[in-house]
């Protein structure tokens, strides 16, 4: 009789259960229409370097070909200072003519690009520290292969060519144009077609320059593993004593420096010949230039003198 | 006689009084045993009502007694690689990527794991911190709504159930010369469904993003920077016959 109940009541309680269950699932089901709409998130950081301390890095491109000549042991036939302000998230890029006639580390005065096939990258490091009084905290140096390699690796380059210019193997008209290694070399090494001539071709390797940060900056923002794509094209072609750790951060700062936040320009000078060859005679007014450079890692474009632009080519 | 049966023993003569006495003990004993179980009934529902209101089905204050955090796993690409030097072995940067791979998988599926399914860690950078490089730590609370499901979620969600399919990473490993992997970068997507807290209603999550982990030296990854992004959009709620397979579909 006990067992009778107690299964009548457990029935009893089971069927009661199961209704109250099954009514609030089908009241759940009812409720069709989300109660509230949640938004999107969005989290980020990248290591950057920071502090008011300016980096200053010389960029070497040396003339040595593949085969005759290591890259390291020949003339730097494209010299340029970049300096970089973490703090206030500006930059300059300063080229000096390769065939400035200047005093060299290694002894006596030559062209300024013939320091380095005489004691490596740290001798013309040397000489252009004494020369402009920047100490320079790294260095990077490529060559013309590797330039092509680098650029052929990442895709192409995006260079923003602000004037046509007529180079060895074909015309660069002005304009935005998606450059290949060899082309991006091309438009580097022009100089005899350019007014101002070597003046001109340091120049444009600086537009080179700032259009790489400019695609930089774009493609990292798109897809942020783009980063390891430029660091090993990067490195698989120059030679540098800027460690990975720094490059890393470097790339982080350059997030927060636009091109247009980047001077490009050139040491003054005059052209002149010094036998049969052509030389860079620099203006003893670029020493204010490099002292403002010195003091903080930039040079403001209203602060470059009208006389900064030099004299052409006789 | 062998074969003879035992005869039943008789039963002994019972008074009218003891008779009574066992008739009215039975009652009280019926009485007992329907009053105890429905006081058990209203006890039961009243845990019901206090523990189990707005879960789905099933008999909820037992599960909810004893909460498991579900887990998930991704699913793999081959592992790319970035040379920083070049004319290096192809299949020896291949086998580095590879042996890097596990443990970038791992470290970032315990990152989600802490962060979004295990409720514990919704809205605490504590939770997750340790994932981290030093410089990297001062951005998790800052980014904390974003890193894991958010400061806010305790009071909009109640469980959070990683989908079983969907989930994937891509690791890139950066080897250099000595085919050390200096650093890896982890591309995820990560998808579960968050049970609201009213009880009715659920969002699909989703959150996708890239973490580029560097070795701390103690043979251990950690996060140096981050991007990562979350889209949440509210779910018909299933029905109750299909609520079981769908949270995990």
């Amino acid at each position: 009789m006990i067992k009778k109940l107690l299964a009548v009541v457990l029935g009893l309680s089971a069927w009661i259960g199961g209704t109250v269950a099954g009514t609030i699932g089908n009241g759940t089901a009812a409720q069709a229409t989300p109660l509230f709409k949640l938004e999107q998130a969005h989290a980020d950081f990248t290591p950057s370097l920071d502090g008011t301390t300016p980096i200053f890095i010389l960029l070497m491109g040396s003339d040595s070909r593949p085969g005759v000549t290591p890259m390291d042991k020949g003339r730097s036939d494209s010299i340029h200072i970049l300096g970089i302000n973490p703090a206030e998230h500006r930059a300059t890029v300063f080229g000096i003519p390769r065939d400035s006639w200047v005093p060299l580390a290694t002894g006596g005065t030559d062209k300024i690009n013939a320091a380095m096939p005489i004691g490596g990258p740290e001798a013309e490091m040397q000489t252009v520290e004494n020369l402009t009084g920047i100490k320079f905290d790294y260095y990077v140096l490529t060559g013309f292969q590797q330039v092509t390699q680098a650029v052929n690796q990442i895709g192409g380059l995006e260079v923003n060519v602000p004037y046509s210019v007529v180079g060895y193997k074909q015309t660069f008209p002005s304009g935005l144009h998606r450059m290949t290694g060899q082309e991006v070399l091309g438009y580097s090494r022009t100089r005899h077609s350019l007014p101002l001539g070597d003046f001109d071709r340091s120049l444009n390797q600086g537009v080179v320059l700032l259009s790489a940060l400019t695609q930089f900056r774009n493609e990292y923002a798109k897809d942020p593993t783009r980063l390891y794509d430029w660091l090993g094209a990067g490195l698989r072609t120059v030679q540098t004593t800027v460690p990975i750790d720094e490059l890393i951060k470097l790339a982080g700062l350059a997030q927060s420096i636009p091109a247009t936040r980047v001077t490009n320009l050139v040491a003054m000078g005059t052209s002149a010949m010094n036998g049969t060859q052509s030389i860079v005679n620099l203006s003893p007014d670029n020493q204010a230039l490099w002292q403002d450079m010195a003091k903080d890692g930039y040079i403001l474009k209203n602060a470059i003198p009208k006389a900064a632009t030099p004299a052409p080519l006789p | 006689m062998a074969n003879e049966k035992t005869p039943l023993r008789d039963t002994a003569p019972t008074s009218p009084e003891r008779a009574q006495k066992t008739a009215d003990r039975s009652t009280v004993a019926r009485r007992r045993i329907v009053v105890g179980i429905i006081v058990a009934l209203v006890v039961i529902a009243g845990l019901w009502f206090l523990f189990g209101r707005g879960e789905d089905g099933g008999i909820p204050f037992i599960s909810s007694s004893a909460p498991e955090v579900p887990t998930f796993h991704f699913s793999k690409a081959q592992p790319k690689y970035e040379a920083l030097q070049a004319h290096l072995a192809k299949a020896k940067l291949e086998k580095a990527a590879k042996h890097a791979l596990p443990t970038i998988e791992k470290s970032t599926g315990q990152l989600l794991q802490a962060g979004y399914v295990n409720p514990d860690g919704w809205g605490d950078a504590g939770s997750i911190n340790d994932f981290f490089t030093d410089d990297a730590k001062a951005q998790v609370e800052p980014n904390v709504d974003t890193l894991t499901l958010g400061k806010s979620a305790s009071d909009q969600f109640d469980t959070f159930t990683p989908n079983k399919k969907g989930n994937t990473i891509k690791v890139t490993a950066l080897i250099d010369g000595n085919l050390n992997v200096t650093r890896a970068a982890a591309e995820f997507t990560f998808k579960g469904t968050a049970a609201n807290s009213d009880g009715t209603t659920k969002s699909k999550v989703t959150v996708t993003g890239t973490l580029f982990f560097v070795p701390d030296g103690n043979g251990d990854w950690k996060i140096e920077s981050f991007h990562v992004d979350r889209e949440e959009k509210p779910h018909k709620a299933p029905s109750a016959s299909a609520s079981a397979s769908e949270a995990t579909s």
